[in-house]
């Protein structure tokens, strides 16, 4: 499903792709100095990034409406960051009641070549964008989520894991005045 | 004035050294004939007194004008133009002695040494060199004077013969006794001094002989003379008479008259008389020499060659030449040697060629090398190319290890480079010199040459120049020469600079901080110091002297031991926490921030904005600008913080202490800025306990350990009000010097505008900045008595301690916020504190504390909740005399307490079948907690409602009997009670609505009552029910979102929901009543906190128990036994169990009442008729009813039962419309008539509501069977 | 034993980013401040052969008494020096084509500036293996 999507999508070098984004947190840094400001602008990024894209994820991926949270948690692991990073995320420890579930990020294009140096280390979260992109998208189909970054392997953790925990469901408003 | 002199005198420096440029004069000064001075003892100590000079000095200070001298050899004859001698004394011959030598020369340079090239240049890149060599043509003036002086003064009294003197001069001095005997001694040709033997000097040359004639001595001079011209004969005895005074011991002429020098005639006679004659002697002998040995010589070889068993016999030979005073090359080394000297360089070359071919360098290097050097500067002079043999003569003299030889070649070779300007080479030939094992002093002067002349080459190779500059240093300071160790240092310096190069850093810093102390650069001296413990990456002994060194220089260098920002220890800025009385610390700011935050609204103090929805993603936008924070004078800010020791040496400081900036802003007060940035040394200390400080610090010693880190807590104290700034530490370091250390924050970056985000603005980090205040009262907070464990529902009195600790001032009215607020009243039974209207408002004391008074507030606490609970109490309270700065303060306690379950009540309730406005409530009762072996006794039960009372129904005597209401663990018991309005307030009389009936059942009557209307229980009753209220408006927004998780919700459901809360609902719903229900164990605790002593009570509260009227047709209310549940769970949440669409209930009951036997005589009275009562009631209090009741009549048969069914008639009216007042009862007449026996269902009516809008018909469907019996 | 090996990479403005001794000495023997002394005045010696060679690896370009100074030079101007005794070509050759590699990929890391030392532990221990693998 995630791979027939992720070949119609266009690419671009990866590197290019990792660099940029590099850059990007590296100069947040250089501006903010303060690891949580950089943590909650990225976060802010992705949501602007995520309420765009899930437009375009809808149209290239037709997929409908979930069943419930869990199916979209599913979507999201396997077409979703298959579409997007030509990666596929693993879910793992859903809750009963079906409103949080962990993503695992066992490989994650944003962070080649990344070493975090010893000071920013559980600190800064460098791919949280990714929780951003999660909570703007979700919020475009009225799932009010948080989402932040239990584990980063950039602090020598064993893994990359993402939490998920849906807050409320929104009625059709559209959220204005989001750039 | 002064600075022309200096001027002048440094011209005539650069004059004199002109003269040291040209190589060939040194050359010359260096080859030229030597006279040996010896002295008697007694003549040493007469040149003593002067200048401790001695004679040999006195005659090489002689200055000679250009004397002519001509020497005939054979048959040419040459006349020198300027001939002159170098008076030597026996040490400067002695091989032992040249170390001393060198020392000599070295310090012979010492006036022209600077301690820069040229000052304020920094060399960093290639492009830098140009504009140095422009600025600093020349930058060691001095090398060409020692180059002279060390060509002047080498010699090898092996190899070479320009140091064997030509002449000796023998003075003794009058005084000595027998001076005759004594010249003669002091130089006997037959057995010479030690020198002369070893390198086979000629002892037969010229002797002058000199009696030194001091004035004041009496000897009689003229006859000593006199004697001496007959043993040595008139020519070569002279007399020297001096002037002596005890101290001064000159020549005795007149400087103005050179020619009646004494010395110039003993001068004159050895240049023109005994050298020449000399010179000419040993040539003469020397060739002779020659000429006959050659012969033999070659005869030798040859011998050598063909008989090669003839060994022992050439030894002999060979021995017996050796012993021949002269071997044949030394004397051709000899004649050529004197040829040069004669000046005669053809002639010298061609025996120097001749003689070159005697040697090999393999055999005798040293010889061969001191050929071939004299070979090279034969040529030099002849200005021929001469560089080859100046190579082969430095290398063999390498190879025979004669180093100071090597150096004189390559100063020589040096300068012809130099005039080829091949820089590289020349720069080349100096290191490799350098690096050879010679005077330290020299091979520094060489190192730097190379370095300069290396930045002098095609490619500017200035990285290397300055390494090799930096070896001159080194060497320089091996010879202890400073100056020059610290120019060469500082100059390249500047290359390595803020490169972090870890070690060459270090070494350089090293040694300028050494030299630059030396010089009296201290400032330089501490900068790198600093420098040097910033990086710190050296080894332990190291740092030790570092240390020791730093300490010393900056106690020697600076005023009162204080020299500002010490580099040391570190200080983990990040780990700096302020403790102030008034601000909760940043660890436990959790517990109290939404309280101080409920305080700053009360105040009308402006708190950051509330954020929820979609604008938290936003929230870095609304952080509250920091605000310095208000301390009050007198009252102690403590400073945490890490300190770290980043060397691998313990330290020690003395006198830490917090050292701050004062500012006085008081109005009228001056804006002086005070500080006690100055060491706190004893005098600032008596000023400070004195009290003319602003503020007192607390200095605390400190001993850190290698690499350690200590946690250590400092505190400051204000005595006036003004702005006080923390600026960072004061410390003693080794009980030496004074420094301090400052506190960097971390500030944080501003991005809000755009002017933040293009320009790098910080915010300023006032965390050490405190606004000092008048002294305010101080509050401090306890909980006394508070039990630590109590079960579900238990009540508990305990009491809270405020102590005003200000002497001075009082304290007005003092608010209380708890973390819990509904688990806490204040007040005692008696009389009961203001009361809560809703959770998140304050409890208002009319508490004021006098100075130093302390109050004690009595509260009740009931357990609610079960579980652990941190119990937090943050006190408000405002000063009496008022404070603009400060308008409140707060003070903290808390404590933690556990909740254990106790019994668990579960309500129903129904309505009654037998009255009309009655109902049934049951209460299940059971003791819940498994294993637990405390019984709980039901002590009384109490029922607060507008309109109801309850009676018992389940135990006909007014109380139960102790088995039902004592209640062990794992039991259960079941009470019923009647629910009946209470009718003197029944809500007709409109005046006392809002007064509440109360009915308490007890079921011990060994106690007396609860008052359930009064303080505490029914305050407690109160904040449950704000606590319920708040807990059902949560439950329901979580309903929405369970109804709204269903995704195919996603459209419509949100909207469709009524979102009315039960709450509300139950407010306005009159039917519903609040039930306390009391108990009480007897637990070992014998805590005195009871209501009554001995036992623990408790309360359970049901608030809003509702009791509904029904009607038949109500679905909702059709629900069997046990409807309208309620219970309280052992979380103390109550679950109410009720429809929220109850409102929309019909609030009438009806009931039909007759007699149900009837006996009537069919025979009289075919008819029957019986008179029915039909009862209809309106429950509700406010809205009233219209209705009509309409009898069915029998042919419109409803219930189509079988026609045998008999039929029963209506009589009378059958039809009625009613209105019914709230609460109305009506009784409504109907008849029935029938007309033969039997049992009748009478049921055919039909009750049809009018409601708003429509209207709703009921049809009985309750029997009421009526029995007719025929008589 | 003596060091035999000292590494360096030397950024544009003559400041070592990263510097390595094989085999590793824990105590700072006086000798390494010579070292650096070498290797920096080296440097002359590289800037003339990136002029005349246009290859990075530029041999053996320098000596200091029994030292020998080889030198490759990035195309961004980054040297990595080697002062060694042996005079073993291939091994050097290799070593500091790898080290190349390694930088190279370092360089990606967004973390890392330019010219600035480098204090990855990560670079460090690959530097290691390399001299282990080349030098012994």
């Amino acid at each position: 499903m995630g791979t027939d999507v992720f070949n119609k999508v266009e690419k671009i070098n990866s590197e290019l792709f990792t660099l940029t984004y590099g850059a990007l947190v590296t100069q947040l840094i250089k501006d903010y100095e303060d690891i949580e400001q950089v943590n909650i602008k990225l976060e802010q990024m992705g949501y602007n990034i995520g309420i765009r894209l899930i437009e375009e994820f809808l149209a290239k991926s037709n997929i409908g409406r979930c069943a419930d949270f869990m199916e979209t948690a599913e979507v999201i692991a396997k077409v979703g960051f298959k579409m997007f990073l030509g990666v596929t995320a693993t879910v793992i420890d859903q809750d009963p009641d079906k409103r949080e579930f962990h993503l695992i990020l066992d490989d994650n294009p944003l962070i080649d070549f990344v070493e975090l140096p010893e000071q920013y280390k559980h600190k800064l979260y460098y791919s949280n964008i990714l929780c951003g992109v999660i909570r703007g998208a979700l919020e475009m189909v009225q799932m009010k989520v948080k989402c932040t970054f239990m584990k980063c392997t950039l602090s020598d953790e064993t893994s990359s894991d993402i939490k998920v925990v849906l807050e409320e469901v929104l009625s059709d408003m559209i959220p204005v005045g989001y750039d | 004035m002064n600075n022309n002199n200096n001027n002048n005198i440094y011209q005539q420096q650069i004059q004199a050294l002109q003269q040291y440029k040209d190589i060939k004069h040194s050359i010359q000064s260096w080859i030229t004939p030597k006279v040996l001075i010896l002295s008697s003892p007694s003549v040493g100590k007469l040149f003593q007194k002067t200048n401790n000079s001695s004679l040999h000095e006195v005659f090489a200070q002689y200055v000679m004008e250009k004397k002519k001298a001509n020497f005939k050899i054979g048959e040419s004859s040459y006349d020198l133009q300027d001939f002159k001698v170098n008076f030597i004394n026996s040490k400067s011959l002695d091989p032992q002695e040249n170390p001393n030598l060198f020392k000599d020369i070295g310090n012979t340079v010492d006036s022209l040494s600077t301690d820069e090239y040229c000052n304020n240049f920094k060399l960093r890149t290639k492009q830098d060199i140009p504009y140095f060599q422009k600025i600093c043509p020349e930058p060691t003036p001095w090398f060409d004077k020692y180059r002279h002086n060390f060509i002047r003064a080498s010699h090898y009294l092996e190899t070479e013969t320009f140091a064997h003197p030509l002449a000796c001069i023998i003075a003794v001095s009058s005084e000595d006794q027998n001076p005759i005997g004594m010249l003669v001694k002091m130089f006997d040709p037959a057995k010479p001094p030690q020198i002369f033997q070893q390198y086979n000097i000629d002892p037969n040359i010229p002797k002058i002989y000199i009696l030194v004639h001091p004035e004041t001595s009496h000897g009689e001079s003229d006859k000593r003379l006199s004697e001496m011209k007959n043993t040595f004969g008139p020519t070569v005895s002279y007399i020297l008479r001096v002037n002596t005074k005890e101290d001064y011991c000159g020549l005795h002429f007149d400087p103005s008259t050179a020619h009646l020098n004494p010395l110039t005639l003993i001068i004159n006679d050895i240049l023109q008389k005994h050298i020449p004659n000399y010179i000419e002697r040993s040539m003469i002998d020397l060739s002779e020499n020659i000429a006959t040995n050659r012969k033999s010589f070659f005869s030798k070889m040859k011998v050598s060659f063909r008989i090669g068993n003839k060994k022992n016999e050439k030894e002999v030979e060979q021995d017996a030449t050796q012993s021949n005073q002269v071997s044949i090359e030394q004397s051709m080394r000899k004649m050529a040697d004197q040829y040069f000297l004669l000046q005669d360089y053809e002639q010298a070359l061609s025996n120097y060629k001749s003689l070159v071919k005697e040697y090999n360098s393999d055999k005798s290097p040293n010889y061969f090398a001191s050929v071939n050097e004299m070979i090279g500067i034969c040529n030099f002079m002849l200005n021929k190319e001469s560089e080859s043999y100046l190579e082969l003569a430095y290398n063999n003299y390498q190879k025979a290890g004669l180093n100071h030889c090597s150096v004189r070649v390559a100063f020589l070779h040096g300068e012809l480079l130099k005039r080829k300007s091949n820089y590289k080479a020349l720069s080349d030939l100096y290191k490799q010199t350098a690096e050879k094992d010679i005077d330290p002093f020299c091979s520094a002067v060489l190192w730097e040459q190379a370095g300069f002349y290396l930045m002098h080459s095609p490619w500017l190779l200035f990285r290397k120049a300055c390494m090799r500059i930096v070896m001159a240093g080194d060497k320089y300071s091996e010879a202890g020469k400073r100056k020059h160790a610290l120019r060469c240092y500082s100059f390249s310096y500047s290359v390595y600079e803020g490169r972090d190069w870890n070690f060459i850093d270090d070494h350089l810093h090293l040694s300028l901080v050494r030299y630059s102390f030396f010089q009296g650069h201290t400032s330089d001296a501490i900068l790198f110091v600093n420098k040097l413990l910033e990086k710190n990456c050296q080894s332990f002994q190291k740092q030790n002297s570092i240390i020791r060194e730093f300490l010393f220089i900056s106690k020697s260098y600076t005023k009162d031991n204080y020299i500002g920002e010490l580099p040391i220890p570190s200080i983990l800025n990040d780990s700096i926490q302020v403790g102030l009385n008034d601000y909760s610390s940043e660890a436990s700011k959790s517990i109290w921030r939404d309280m101080e935050d409920g305080f700053k609204k009360e105040a009308q103090i402006i708190s950051k904005p509330q954020l929820q929805g979609f604008d938290l993603w936003r929230k870095d936008l609304f952080v509250e600008a920091e605000k310095e924070r208000t301390a009050v004078v007198e009252e102690l800010i403590t400073v945490e913080v890490e300190i770290k020791n980043p060397l691998q040496i313990p330290l020690q400081f003395n006198r830490v202490h917090l050292v701050a900036s004062f500012k006085d802003t008081t109005e009228g007060g001056t804006q002086m800025e005070e500080s006690n940035m100055s060491p706190l040394d004893d005098q600032a200390l008596e000023k400070m306990q004195a009290g003319e400080t602003p503020f007192i610090v607390e200095p605390v010693d400190l001993l850190l350990g290698p690499s350690e880190t200590k946690k250590l807590l400092f505190s400051i104290q204000p005595t006036r009000p003004g702005l006080l700034v923390i600026k960072g530490l004061g410390l003693c370091m080794c009980g030496v010097i004074w420094g301090k250390r400052e506190f960097k924050l971390k500030q944080k970056r501003l991005n809000k505008t755009k002017a933040h985000r293009e320009s790098v603005m910080y915010e300023p980090n006032l965390s050490l900045t405190f606004r000092v205040t008048s002294p305010m009262p101080r509050l401090e907070v306890q909980f006394l008595e508070f039990a630590q464990s109590m079960f579900h529902g238990e009540l508990r009195q305990a009491k809270l301690l405020l102590k005003n600790c200000s002497n001075k001032m009082g304290l007005k009215n003092v608010r209380i916020r708890l973390t819990h607020p509904s688990m806490v009243c204040f007040g005692t039974s008696d009389q009961d504190a203001s009361l809560l209207e809703s959770l998140d408002s304050s409890v208002l004391l009319n508490i004021s504390l006098k100075a130093n008074e302390q109050v004690t507030i009595p509260f009740w606490v009931r357990a609610i909740q079960i579980g652990r609970h941190q119990l937090g109490c943050l006190v408000y309270y405002e000063s009496e005399a008022g404070n603009s700065d400060l308008k409140y303060r707060l003070a903290r306690c808390q404590t933690e307490f556990e909740v254990k379950p106790s019994i668990r009540v579960a309500t129903f309730s129904q309505q009654s079948s037998s009255d009309l406005n009655a109902y049934i409530l049951g209460i299940e009762v059971d003791n819940s907690m498994i294993g637990e072996s405390t019984a709980f006794n039901l002590a009384q039960f109490s029922a607060i409602s507008k309109f109801w009372k309850i009676q018992p129904l389940s135990y006909q005597d007014q109380v139960p009997n102790k088995s039902i209401v004592t209640i062990k663990s794992n039991q259960f018991t079941n009470l019923f009670f009647r629910i009946c309005p209470n009718l003197e307030t029944s809500p007709t009389q409109q005046q006392q609505q809002d007064k509440l009936s109360i009915t308490n059942i007890s079921f011990d009557p060994s106690l007396s009552m609860f008052d359930s209307s009064s303080f505490p229980v029914y305050n407690f009753l109160e904040l449950e029910k704000l606590l319920i209220n708040y807990q059902l408006s949560q439950q329901q927004q979580q309903q929405q979102l369970q109804q709204q998780n269903q995704p195919h919700h996603h459209t419509t459901s949100g909207s469709s929901l009524s979102l009315s809360p039960n709450s509300q609902q139950n407010y306005d719903h009159p039917n519903h009543l609040d039930l306390v229900l009391f108990w009480e164990c007897n637990s070992n605790s014998g805590s005195s906190l009871n209501l009554l002593s001995g036992n623990r009570i408790g309360t359970l509260n049901f608030p809003n128990i509702l009791f509904l009227p029904t009607h038949y047709s109500d679905s909702a209310l059709s629900t069997p036994w046990g409807s309208w549940k309620s219970t309280t769970s052992p979380s103390g949440k109550i679950i109410t169990l009720i429809d929220p669409n109850l409102k929309i209930q019909l609030p009438l009951r009806f009931q039909l009442h007759s007699d149900l036997d009837v006996n009537h005589s069919f025979q009289q009275n075919p008819l029957c008729i019986v008179p029915l009562k039909l009862q209809l009631m309106n429950c509700s209090f406010v809205h009233q009813l219209n209705l009509t009741v309409e009898c069915l009549l029998p042919h419109e048969n409803v219930f189509d039962h079988s026609s045998t069914t008999s039929q029963y008639f209506w009589t009378g009216s059958t039809k009625t419309t009613i209105e019914l007042k709230p609460q109305e009862i009506v009784n409504l007449p109907l008849y029935v008539c029938f007309n033969q026996p039997g049992v009748y269902n009478i049921n055919r009516f039909k009750l049809s509501v009018k409601l708003s809008e429509s209207s709703k018909d009921i049809y009985s469907t309750v029997q009421h069977l009526i029995t007719i019996k025929d008589t | 034993m003596s060091v035999l090996y000292t590494f360096l990479i030397i950024g544009k403005n003559d400041n070592p980013l990263y510097e390595i001794e094989f085999p590793s000495s824990s105590q700072k023997k006086e000798s390494t401040y010579i070292n650096q002394y070498i290797l920096h005045s080296s440097l002359d010696i590289v800037e003339e052969h990136v002029w005349k060679s246009n290859n990075m690896y530029l041999k053996i370009i320098d000596k200091y008494n029994k030292y020998n100074i080889s030198s490759y030079v990035t195309a961004g101007q980054i040297k990595l020096m080697l002062l060694h005794e042996k005079k073993d070509e291939d091994p050097i050759r290799s070593f500091f084509t790898e080290v190349h590699d390694i930088y190279l990929k370092y360089l990606l890391n967004p973390f890392y500036t330019f010219n600035t030392p480098i204090t990855s532990p990560t670079f460090d221990a690959r530097v290691r293996k390399l001299g282990a693998k080349y030098f012994f």
